[in-house]
């Protein structure tokens, strides 16, 4: 990876958080609703799973924003790797935190879809397990993150993982054609049956617009919770200096 | 009502309360991050 020098301008330039409109918020989750409302009324009950089809319209749009928010962490990790811009290394860590939500609820609610049709709550089926590693990958990233206070070493190593990380998603997506144990193919639009196309598209787009909702905020936090860092060390090093004489003098 | 329905329930409550509860605690998130700027521009 190259290794470029850090940008001075760009890391003591506080970037400005940008303004989401709780507008937008309200947007996306009356879509979420209508897009769930719709999916109710145009699905009849599937032949084997009777009305449980209907879970597939939560389960899989979540699963398919994990997986979107991580091509995110994974874009904002190299560009962060390359240019060395505060910015890339902010959003990509706000990408993984809402990523990881997504990732959680994806599995708890396969969970509660697998114990009326598998029988179990969790099998070590490959498509569950290679999700829950998913899962445990991010859970450190955003542990290494916590952890580690210099920001520039703390940006450098969080993309490393953040990139590894995002490099399993082909292979939480894939493998159900791969290893085929419990967990039926991949579910989209154009392999589920055309009455549940329309709620599973509908449900979808509504949850792409909850994720650019929760992401915007996320990345505005992630921008306030710097600046308040820098500041904060600033203040720490001014300290320091005044104090420093003093000091000297004992 | 059947016990498919309560499934059905039981997810779809849950992602209310999963989407929702992190909205709701990234909006308090940020408050304080801001506070916590404006407190250090003071200082």
């Amino acid at each position: 990876m190259n290794a470029a020098p850090v940008n001075a301008e760009h890391v003591r330039q506080p970037a400005r958080p940008p303004r989401t409109s709780p507008l937008l918020g309200l947007v996306a989750f009356a879509a979420v609703a209508a897009a769930q409302a719709l999916g109710f009324v145009t699905s009849r009950p599937d032949r084997d799973m009777g009305h449980l089809q209907k879970i597939m319209y939560v389960h899989v749009p979540a699963a398919w924003s994990a997986f979107l928010c991580f091509f995110v962490v994974l874009v904002a990790s190299l560009h962060y790797l390359w240019r060395r811009r505060e910015r890339s290394d902010l959003l990509a860590a706000s990408a993984a935190e809402v990523g990881t939500v997504f990732t959680a609820l994806a599995l708890v609610l396969g969970s509660i879809w697998g114990r009326p049709t598998w029988g179990v709550w969790w099998a070590w089926d490959a498509r569950v397990t290679s999700t829950a590693v998913l899962l445990v990958i991010f859970v450190g990233y955003l542990a290494l993150r916590a952890f580690t206070d210099d920001p520039d070493r703390r940006a450098r190593w969080s993309a490393a993982v953040g990139i590894l990380g995002a490099l399993n998603v082909p292979v939480v997506y894939m493998s159900v054609q791969w290893w085929r144990t419990l967990h039926q193919t991949q579910s989209s639009p154009s392999t589920v049956d055309p009455a549940y196309a329309l709620g599973l598209r509908a449900n979808g787009i509504a949850f792409v617009f909850v994720l650019i909702y929760l992401l915007r905020r996320r990345y505005e936090t992630a921008i306030l919770e710097r600046d308040a860092e820098r500041r904060r060390d600033e203040a720490a090093l001014s300290d320091e200096a005044g104090v420093r004489p003093e000091v000297a003098r004992v | 009502m059947s016990s498919e329905w309560s499934f059905v329930i039981a997810a779809y409550a849950i992602t209310w309360v999963v989407l929702v509860g992190y909205a709701a605690y990234l909006a308090r998130r940020r408050r304080r991050a801001a506070r916590r700027v404006a407190e250090a521009a003071e200082a």
